[in-house]
């Protein structure tokens, strides 16, 4: 491959990041209050980085991307609401709603697992409907069996009708305990004209985000991660070397669930209130499109994609829906942008993926015939050759 | 290894070294984060102290003119007679350190909160007289009183 | 016939239990449900007369959205998730028709009513033509992920209708935000348009109870309309790609234009589904109003017996009418029973629960 094949092969590949990159850096003149851009853009990987990581290991298992992840982003909710009515505050609190989410996170990980072996070949989608049918399940839980069938303690986080938890739950006993753990704030510099805003670094939740990415660089090299890399590549295959395909696939959304848990519990701590039922409901979505814009695909991603993605995906959050009023005129342009693009580059990534598959499959299937062809006109030689000697 | 019908039932598993190893590491897991948890609960359960130096109903003390407690590692609020201050704490035995700003010596108190209390109120006039007891669980919201039992949760009329 | 344990295989027994298996317990369940909600409902203090003309008027708006994923279904591109594509279609039509009859060129020319209702159809026309083939073109490249990028396409479209929803140089008085005079409003009256043209069109009132005919008589014309159409060559083609690709392969048939067509004809009806809806509801939905119609519609189509792969009116009309009166009667019979809400939230279940249902089957050729 030449120089110049290579580069448009490098082009291809990474298309999404090169248009989002594009994009963003396009908008960023319009945007105005650029100095407050880097501060916003680290709270917001920060945020943001935990939650992504979970979609890798069910990519890497062949299941693509996992919507239903946002099963684990309602077990950390649902523990976040019992550390918020027994008033556990600051990083235990946190601790807290991380154990007490982990068993639900592993028990709704277990139930998307065996829901989505029944399906497969339509992962995505069935993942995507299991995550609106949970929502219905953790508002019942969440609206009615709070309060009445699982005990609520505290009046002030009840609805005033007796049971079921507030719309709004006020985090204030456990905002920012992660971030302000141990976190250093850069002073405020000036380049040429612009100055920008001190940068607030949340250490602890980079050091945990860091521990995460070595956790899943770990994590492949075990036999369990070896197997699921090979369930990704081939399920027949991997079955006939003897490895239990169906569990690896659930043990695959039971981890991506509970990495899930603990992300919506680092996410809800950087913010002020958490809408009971509705925190979840971008969880997914977020994180699909922050990892498609990072490079990945459905069948392959990895720790580059996610850090990329996730930064790529927030600085555009930061730059367009700014840019977009002033250069459309109307101010209620900035929202619609956001979603179009960030649905846009979730269809752009799957058509993308989708036609590559489509197109490998069937190059392996022209090589097949051409080689059918082959051994057939060898053996017939052979043959004619064994019946004249 | 096998028992009468040739399944492999829990008491054939429980005899299988791997199993059991399995078993003992899963269950160790368990218990750590159940621990941790515990732990959590308990180092992390925040309370709210509510400081008080007003005249009682029924007269029996006189409140303190001026005064400056800190609870904790919390920052020192000062308090005049009359008014209430609510502090929050991390844990079940904050100190309670207290200046009366009258040239006697600070008192420095071991407060102990119940675990399942959420408010308490310290009567810090009490405290200076020496009356017992000067810190007593508090109830914000009427419908948390366990002696009195509000009505059950009334479902709403159509 | 007996076997051993003496029962009648043949006969009543035997075809209960065939009865049962191809018609699945969940939607066996779901049709008793409704059946108690209705022995419930003077219980609950709710009319039966009032609350029957509001299962038939809604099983009216939305069956002819339900209809539109029989095409694709059939031919073998999977539940159409990507619905919103027609509904934006059919908002075009909808909102170009009130244009041009109040401010465009065809003033006075249109008289409110009928004649408005059908601009909107013919004006839709043409967008969801064009909209379906891309999307339909876009379809064929991706075959095996079909569901989920249709979904995500759809929800991308409607995101950039938004957009264009906003830009566009919409300037009927009845559509724009009056104080501002220029942006699109998010629901726009039909009243004085197009309002209950259907509905009300030879309307039997007895009592509280109002049988919608003309409403009921559309879509009794687009199903036959939809019927016929699978009995033409280009409709048995279509069949015949989505259940046996070899054999249409074989019979010279060109499959991607077959898939194409299904999609074409797909968003067609969403067009028109979506402008029966607005008749009867009242108000055109601009920006995210199609976001999410893909979903009541997929769930009553599964309800009424389709699966993944095949969907027949039956399952259109028996599934609407199930899915329909389920969520009418269930809050209304449920809330003054129990006195709670809960029936939104029992609506996520059982509705999300279906289609659950219906993507973990094993592709089997149901009824």
């Amino acid at each position: 491959m030449n120089g110049l094949q290579k580069n448009s092969r490098f082009l291809r590949d990474n298309l999404v990041v090169f248009i989002f990159l594009a994009l963003s850096l396009a908008a960023l003149p319009f945007s105005g209050q650029a100095g407050a851009i880097p501060d916003n853009l680290m709270a917001r990987v920060t945020r943001n980085a935990f939650l992504v990581f979970a979609l890798i290991i069910p990519i890497y298992a062949g299941m693509g991307i996992n919507f239903s992840m946002t099963l684990g982003a309602m077990a950390g909710q649902i523990g976040l609401i019992f550390c918020v009515d027994w008033n556990v505050v600051g990083v235990w609190g946190l601790l807290f709603s991380a154990v007490i989410g982990t068993p639900i996170a592993i028990l709704f990980g277990l139930l998307a697992g065996s829901v989505l072996n029944r399906c497969k070949g339509r992962e995505m989608v069935t993942s995507l409907i299991l995550g609106f049918f949970m929502e219905g399940v953790y508002q019942l839980i969440v609206l009615y069996m709070f309060g009445s069938v699982l005990p609520l303690r505290s009046p002030n986080i009840e609805l005033s009708r007796g049971y079921g938890v507030r719309n709004i739950l006020n985090l204030a006993t456990v905002r920012g305990s992660l971030d302000d753990l141990v976190a250093i704030k850069t002073p405020a510099i000036s380049l040429g004209g612009l100055v920008l805003s001190p940068v607030k670094i949340p250490l602890v939740t980079i050091a945990i985000i860091v521990a995460l990415a070595f956790f899943i660089v770990w994590f492949k090299k075990t036999k369990l991660g070896q197997d699921m890399r090979a369930v990704g590549n081939d399920m027949a295959v991997a079955k006939a070397a003897g490895i239990n395909v169906d569990r690896t696939r659930i043990i695959s959304i039971v981890i991506s669930t509970v990495l899930a848990c603990y992300g919506q519990i680092i996410f809800l701590q950087s913010i002020n209130n958490m809408m009971t039922t509705d925190a979840q409901s971008q969880t997914g979505f977020m994180a699909a499109a922050a990892i498609l814009v990072g490079g990945a695909t459905a069948s392959h991603a990895s720790i580059k994609n996610v850090l990329i993605g996730v930064t790529l995906l927030h600085f555009m959050f930061e730059t367009v829906p700014n840019a977009a009023p002033r250069v459309f005129g109307q101010a209620d342009v900035a929202e619609y942008f956001r979603s179009f693009l960030s649905f846009g580059v979730i269809a752009l990534s799957l058509v993308l993926h989708a036609y590559r598959e489509k197109k490998k499959e069937e190059e392996a299937r022209r090589a097949n015939r051409i080689a059918a062809g082959e051994t057939a006109a060898a053996n017939a030689a052979a043959a004619a050759e064994g019946g004249r000697a | 290894m096998s028992n009468g019908n040739g399944t492999s039932g829990l008491s054939t598993r429980l005899a299988d070294p791997v199993f059991r190893r399995r078993l003992a590491i899963r269950a160790a897991l368990v218990a750590l984060v159940a621990g941790i948890g515990a732990f959590s609960m308990v180092v992390g359960r925040g309370h709210t102290v509510v400081l008080d130096d007003m005249r009682p109903k029924d007269g029996s003390y006189e409140p303190v003119r001026m005064l400056s407690a800190k609870l904790g590692r919390g920052k020192a609020v000062e308090l005049s007679s009359g008014v209430r201050e609510l502090v929050t704490v991390t844990g079940q035995s904050p100190k309670l350190v207290v200046d009366w700003m009258d040239g006697s010596e600070p008192v420095s108190v071991e407060l102990s909160i119940p675990f399942k209390q959420d408010f308490v109120i310290v009567y810090l006039p009490k405290l200076k007289a020496g009356i017992e007891p000067w810190v007593e669980p508090f109830f914000p919201y009427a419908s948390a009183k366990p002696a009195e039992e509000a009505a059950p949760a009334a479902t709403e009329a159509p | 016939m007996r076997n051993g344990n003496g029962k009648d295989k043949d006969g009543f027994k035997g075809a209960v239990r065939s009865f049962v298996a191809s018609f699945g317990w969940p939607r066996i369940i779901i049709a008793l449900f409704i059946v108690a909600l209705f022995f419930l409902a003077p219980a609950a203090k709710v009319e039966i007369p009032s609350a029957l003309s509001d299962v038939l008027n809604r099983f009216g708006m939305n069956a002819v959205l339900v209809l539109a994923m029989v095409p694709m279904v059939q031919s073998g591109c999977g539940l159409n998730f990507g619905l919103p594509i027609g509904v934006i279609a059919g908002l075009l039509g909808s909102t170009l028709a009130i244009q041009v009859v109040s401010v465009g060129p065809l003033v006075g020319i249109f008289k409110p009513g009928l004649p408005v209702f059908i601009l909107a159809i013919i004006l839709a026309m043409p967008f969801a033509a064009l909209f379906g083939w891309a999307y339909g073109k876009l379809l064929n490249r991706v075959k095996g992920d079909e569901m989920i990028i249709a979904t995500y396409v759809g929800w991308a479209a409607v995101s950039f209708m938004s957009i264009m929803w906003l830009i566009l140089p919409y300037s009927a008085p009845t559509m724009i935000w009056a104080y501002k005079g220029y942006q699109l409003r998010s629901t726009i009256a039909v009243a004085g348009f197009y309002d209950k043209v259907l509905s009300s069109f030879l309307a039997i009132r007895i009592g509280d109870f109002v049988f919608p005919t003309g409403m009921i008589l559309f879509v009794a014309l687009m199903c036959l309309v939809v019927w016929l159409f699978f009995r033409t060559k280009a409709g048995t083609a279509m069949t015949a790609v989505g259940s046996n690709p070899d054999y249409a392969r074989a019979s010279g048939v060109d499959a991607s234009r077959a898939r194409i067509l299904s999609v074409v004809a797909s968003c067609m009806l969403g067009a028109v589904g979506i402008i029966v809806y607005q008749q009867s509801y009242g108000f055109i939905q601009v920006y995210n109003g199609p976001l999410m119609a893909a979903f009541p519609a997929v769930a009553a189509l599964l309800i009424g017996g389709a699966s993944v792969n095949k969907a027949s009116i039956v399952n259109v009309v028996v599934g609407t009418l199930l899915y329909q009166g389920m969520i009418t009667m269930t809050p209304k019979v449920i809330n003054s029973l129990l006195q709670s809400d809960m029936a939104e939230v029992l609506r996520i279940i059982i509705a999300n629960g279906m289609i659950l249902y219906a993507l973990t089957r094993k592709s089997k050729v149901a009824r």
